[in-house]
């Protein structure tokens, strides 16, 4: 863990209100390449997403059948889950086309390129009443 | 002009998938679904999974009745249909009375397929949530329950059974497990994976005779004669296309539907089980699969809501057993000319097998690899180039793969 040398490069990104200290989970160069990483923050697993050359952070477990997400599909800004296909946006944790929600965690970047989470979530997680295997109809194009 | 009234017919996946995509689309009449069933839409799948294995109903209704009490959506249990008289914009129950329907969804699924002289108390199928919790009360410690059938449901009723303690004997006239619908590897993968949880399988052994009596049922091949406590038939479903033919409907595998669902009455659509349905990638084929019923309905709630719109995705399914996944995409596109890939290790239960044609990634089906398909969807719905190295080098990532699309001209 170490403290940011320098003030959040994330735009958006704010600092969580409890004045929890940042947790340094990741380095920049870690997600180059597949965009995610599963990461553990005070015992918490999280998955962090590149979208558009910005990190979010949301719960690692699908609230769906408690599938990793970093272990999913980042495709057009959306993660989809490998269990059964549910489609959730990083940025708000939201699923499509289902209730519940994952929660979301603030995320600074230091221009070192060291990648923060704060431990409280800015939203929070909330279960699904769909809990069966079934894949969400997507909207017809 | 007055609100037109839609009723379902058939109060399923289909009727509530419909229902809730109608509302979002901003359909303004009242909707009606109408069962047979003593409850309104459930999640079937969960009758050979959850349902079967703990019994409970956490998530398995599909609709709130707070929910359909605010948006004019009315469930009527227990009412089978006569038929559908478009010709005076109504639907006709059983017993007599009649119920407006402006427009009509068809959606009345299918029923399981028998054997002649197999019946009773001891043999089982399983369609309803009637037939679901009658079964569970039999797979229990000490007894010896045979699966005749080892597609999905049939695997799906073993590992149900052994999770309740019960000793299972599947029987099949094919070799393996599931390979005619998910291929030969993964087929070998599940095989081995039931075998090594303790089913007893009897596999590739044409069955003689079945024979149901006071204390057991026996099955003969053969190999020998087996005698179970109880026999679930898992041999499929034969579409329910009684109220279609009533209503004068073009019924042949299902009831015929265009690439919009639309049946050969203009104010009516079919989708679910009971559907034969044009596919724009497919032709003409029927599918079992809960997400291409809700898919259909999306489709038709869609072009009722006033946005015409076909349902041309490729068909997706999954089947979980024990704590293994499994799914498929577009498998109903297969050939058997077509290029097999291996990504992974299937035999390990985590892997994925591609099958390629002229260049373009056709399906895909994965144990533990949902993550492929997501991808595997995406190369076929743009259709990216894709080359058997790449598919199958795992230090390459499928999402590069996407990266490779020519740009639109």
């Amino acid at each position: 863990m170490s403290e940011p040398t320098a003030p959040p490069s994330t735009p958006g990104a704010g600092r969580p209100d409890d004045g929890s200290p940042w947790v340094h989970v990741a380095e920049m160069k870690d997600l180059a390449r597949r965009k995610r990483k599963q990461v553990e923050v005070r015992g918490c697993p999280i998955a962090l997403f590149l979208v558009d050359d910005e990190v979010f952070a949301v719960d690692d477990v699908c609230i769906h059948q408690e599938r990793s997400l970093a272990k999913g599909t980042l495709l057009n800004g959306q993660v989809i889950c490998p269990g059964h296909q549910w489609k959730f946006d990083p940025r708000t944790g939201e699923p499509e086309d289902q209730d519940g929600c994952l929660a979301t965690y603030a995320v600074q970047v230091t221009e070192e390129g060291a990648v923060l989470v704060a431990p409280e979530p800015v939203t929070p997680r909330r279960a699904t009443s769909n809990d069966s295997s079934t894949h969400p109809a997507a909207e017809v194009r | 002009m007055t609100e037109q009234t839609l009723v379902v017919v058939g109060a399923g996946h289909v009727a509530a998938s419909a229902a809730r995509a109608l509302r979002r689309r901003g359909f303004a009449g009242p909707v009606v679904l109408v069962g047979d069933e003593p409850v309104g839409p459930y999640q079937r799948p969960h009758l050979s999974k959850e349902r079967l294995t703990e019994g409970g109903d956490d998530g398995l209704w599909l609709l709130d009745p707070v929910w359909c009490a605010a948006n004019d959506v009315t469930v009527r249990t227990d009412s089978p249909v006569e038929r559908i008289a478009a010709d005076t914009a109504s639907v006709l129950l059983a017993d007599g009375t009649a119920i407006a329907a402006d427009l009509v969804v068809l959606a009345t699924g299918g029923r399981p397929r028998r054997l002649p002289g197999v019946a009773g108390e001891r043999v089982h199928t399983i369609r309803t949530l009637a037939d679901s919790d009658r079964l569970r009360e039999r797979l229990a410690p000490g007894r010896r329950i045979g699966v005749l059938g080892g597609g999905f449901l049939g695997t799906e009723v073993a590992a149900a059974a052994l999770a309740r303690g019960a000793e299972v004997v599947v029987f099949d006239r094919d070799p393996v497990l599931l390979a005619r619908a998910m291929g030969a590897d993964i087929g070998a993968a599940v095989t081995a994976l039931h075998r090594r949880r303790g089913v007893d399988l009897r596999l590739g052994r044409a069955i003689t005779e079945i024979r149901p009596g006071a204390e057991g049922v026996t099955v003969a091949t053969d190999a020998g004669v087996e005698t179970v406590d109880d026999l679930v038939v898992c041999i499929g479903i034969e579409p329910n296309t009684d109220v279609a033919v009533r209503s004068g409907l073009v019924v042949a595998n299902g009831v015929e539907v265009d690439a919009q669902c639309r049946t050969s009455l203009p104010t009516v659509f079919a989708a679910g089980d009971v559907a034969a349905h044009d596919h724009p990638r497919y032709g003409r084929v029927r599918v079992e699969h809960v997400d291409v019923a809700q898919r259909q309905a999306a489709a038709i709630a869609a072009t009722i809501a006033g946005r015409p719109s076909s349902f041309g995705d490729a068909h997706w399914f999954w089947t979980d057993q024990y704590d293994v996944n499994v799914q498929g995409l577009g498998m109903t596109g297969v050939l058997p000319s077509d290029e097999v890939v291996t990504r992974g290790n299937v035999a390990d239960l985590d892997g994925t097998v591609f099958w390629l044609r002229d260049g373009l990634l056709v399906a895909g089906a994965s144990i533990e690899r949902g993550e492929d398909l997501s991808v595997a969807r995406e190369l076929m719905d743009l259709e990216i180039p894709v080359t058997a190295e790449k598919l199958g080098d795992e230090s390459v990532e499928l999402e590069e793969l996407l990266e490779e699309e020519e740009v639109p001209v």
